[in-house]
């Protein structure tokens, strides 16, 4: 099948910070965050929050939640579901996909 | 419950969360929102900052707005207000004459901008800031005309509008009675951070003043100062605090003291009364004192709360008081008890951030305020949530992870 989305490399697995697990990037113009989560695996999302003005990059992951750092709203990263308030409209979910420990995030709608 | 009605007094931040929370929770019953402005549920703290410096629309804003009201069933009912509770008959009079049968009644009445008896001060160019109207107002008058505001009272509000105001080209005077900004909320060493922080930006700040007359002049509006001073400026805007809209609650006999008592259910006096939000008088974690949370944290969680409770699905509500503040290009976040008898433990962040520990005598933890702290100050708030006792030392060097110190304590609150 030939794959229609159009990958944007945007790092190593490794980059994404251990304390943190979360990694902010450049897809297309547009601000995304990276998560590695206790599982291992890896997910991106708008890195800017629908409620407020706020990196989610510098939130805190738990449970496959981000925490926005400012009003403590969270977000499921996989699904991009606002889970609490004050959150309530969702955030966009980025595929992604890692090819020879690349991480190539599509800026096309999933 | 079977389904009756619920009625919430206030459709501000705390009715609009209520509301959305006993829909979202199941409850089949009639929802009346009631609320004085003309606009359903929306935040406010962008009003003094983001909608005065029109970096948002105000649609934004909105908790729940009309599709949503729609879609949630809710029967909001706007420019009107409770004005009489029949605890007896289980009814409320709006300020229609309605009359209105509950089985619930939740006040989310909030509160209003403090009046400052000054001479001269009813004035056009004299501006408040609570609703939406006020911001869009005071938005319209800085855009028309930068010139210089002298904003009356040195707290949250009135430092978020200097802040703006100065963003937008305005020249800004700050006149504070007290001998330190935030002096009611926050410790002495961010009162002077926030003094510098403001001087730095070409706020002129003078502590220990107070406005005693307002003259209207044609240069403008000549204010004369308690320290002797004369000031000329183009706009006052009067920030001196919030009054507890609890009239209502007062005449229908509830326990009130500028404010409403509430349990951990968020009951009143009357086990069918309820209240959330500005108005509600709330013990407080951690240390049980008793107060008001004007905070929009608190507005959510408690209006959130109350219906719960309604529900009989609430936990006990004491919560660790949390707020926020942006000025110029600082974030500055406050949790727990950050004032009057505690010692501060700073460390400074590599971020250039910092955060500033509070400790009670017995080394406790009791609050935090993190000046862009960003992430950090997730782990600083867990320390205060689990009243956590860390040698000082450990707090103040940076080296020392956070998350760590945070892991090595038990949850106790």
């Amino acid at each position: 099948m030939t794959d229609t989305l159009n990958w944007v490399a945007v790092g190593a697995p490794a980059e994404i910070s251990p304390d943190t697990g979360t990694l902010r990037v450049v897809v297309e113009g547009e601000a995304v965050c990276l998560y590695k989560l206790e599982d291992g695996s890896i997910h991106a999302t708008q890195d800017r929050c629908s409620h407020g003005n706020a990196s989610l990059a510098e939130g805190y992951i738990e449970d496959g939640m981000i925490e926005c750092p400012l009003h403590q709203g969270c977000f499921d990263i996989r699904t991009g579901e606002a889970v609490s308030a004050p959150c309530k409209v969702p955030i966009r979910v980025y595929p992604i996909k890692i090819e020879n420990d690349v991480i190539y995030v599509s800026g096309e709608s999933a | 419950m079977t389904a009756g009605r619920i009625i919430i007094a206030g459709a501000g931040q705390a009715g609009g969360w209520a509301a959305r929370t006993l829909r979202d929770k199941g409850y089949t019953g009639n929802i009346v929102l009631v609320g004085v402005e003309a606009h359903p549920p929306y935040e406010r703290p962008p009003l003094s900052k983001e909608i005065l410096q029109g970096a948002c629309t105000s649609d934004t804003l909105a908790i729940l707005d009309d599709e949503s009201l729609k879609t949630l069933d809710i029967d909001i009912r706007l420019n009107t207000e409770v004005i009489e509770i029949d605890r007896q008959a289980h009814s409320v009079m709006l300020g229609n004459g309605q009359q209105l049968a509950y089985d619930k009644l939740i006040l989310c009445t909030g509160g209003r901008a403090r009046h400052l008896p000054i001479s001269g001060i009813e004035h056009e160019r004299v501006f408040k800031l609570r609703t939406l109207d006020d911001a869009l107002n005071l938005k319209k008058a800085l855009t028309d005309e930068a010139g210089h505001v002298l904003v009356i009272g040195g707290g949250w509000i009135g430092l978020e509008v200097a802040s703006s105001a100065r963003q937008m080209g305005c020249e800004v005077t700050v006149a504070e009675y007290a001998d330190r900004l935030c002096q009611r909320s926050v410790a002495p060493d961010i009162s002077d951070m926030l003094f510098d922080l403001h001087i730095s930006q070409g706020v002129k700040v003078q502590l220990e003043t107070q406005v005693l007359e307002v003259n209207p002049t044609e240069k403008g509006l000549l204010v004369s100062l308690s320290n002797g001073q004369a000031l000329l400026c183009t706009y006052i805007v009067v920030a001196a605090g919030l009054i507890a809209n609890d009239e209502l609650a007062k005449k229908a006999g509830l326990d009130c003291n500028n404010g409403v008592f509430v349990d951990g259910q968020c009951r009143t006096s009357d086990p069918d009364i309820y209240a959330a939000g500005d108005v509600a008088i709330t013990r407080t974690l951690p240390a049980g004192t008793q107060m008001r949370l004007e905070s929009w944290q608190n507005a959510q969680d408690q209006g959130i709360a109350a219906a719960m409770s309604i529900l009989n699905t609430g936990k006990d509500y004491y919560p660790i008081p949390l707020l926020w503040s942006e000025q110029f290009d600082w974030r500055i976040q406050i949790f727990g008890h950050v004032n009057g008898n505690v010692r501060l433990a700073l460390r400074q962040l590599a971020s250039d951030g910092s955060l500033h520990f509070y400790l009670n005598e017995d080394d406790m933890i009791v609050g935090v305020i993190g000046v862009n702290a960003g992430r950090d100050f997730r782990f600083a708030r867990q320390l205060v949530e689990r009243a956590a006792k860390i040698l000082p030392a450990d707090l103040v060097d940076a080296g020392k992870s956070l998350k760590q110190l945070s892991d090595s304590v038990a949850v106790t609150l």
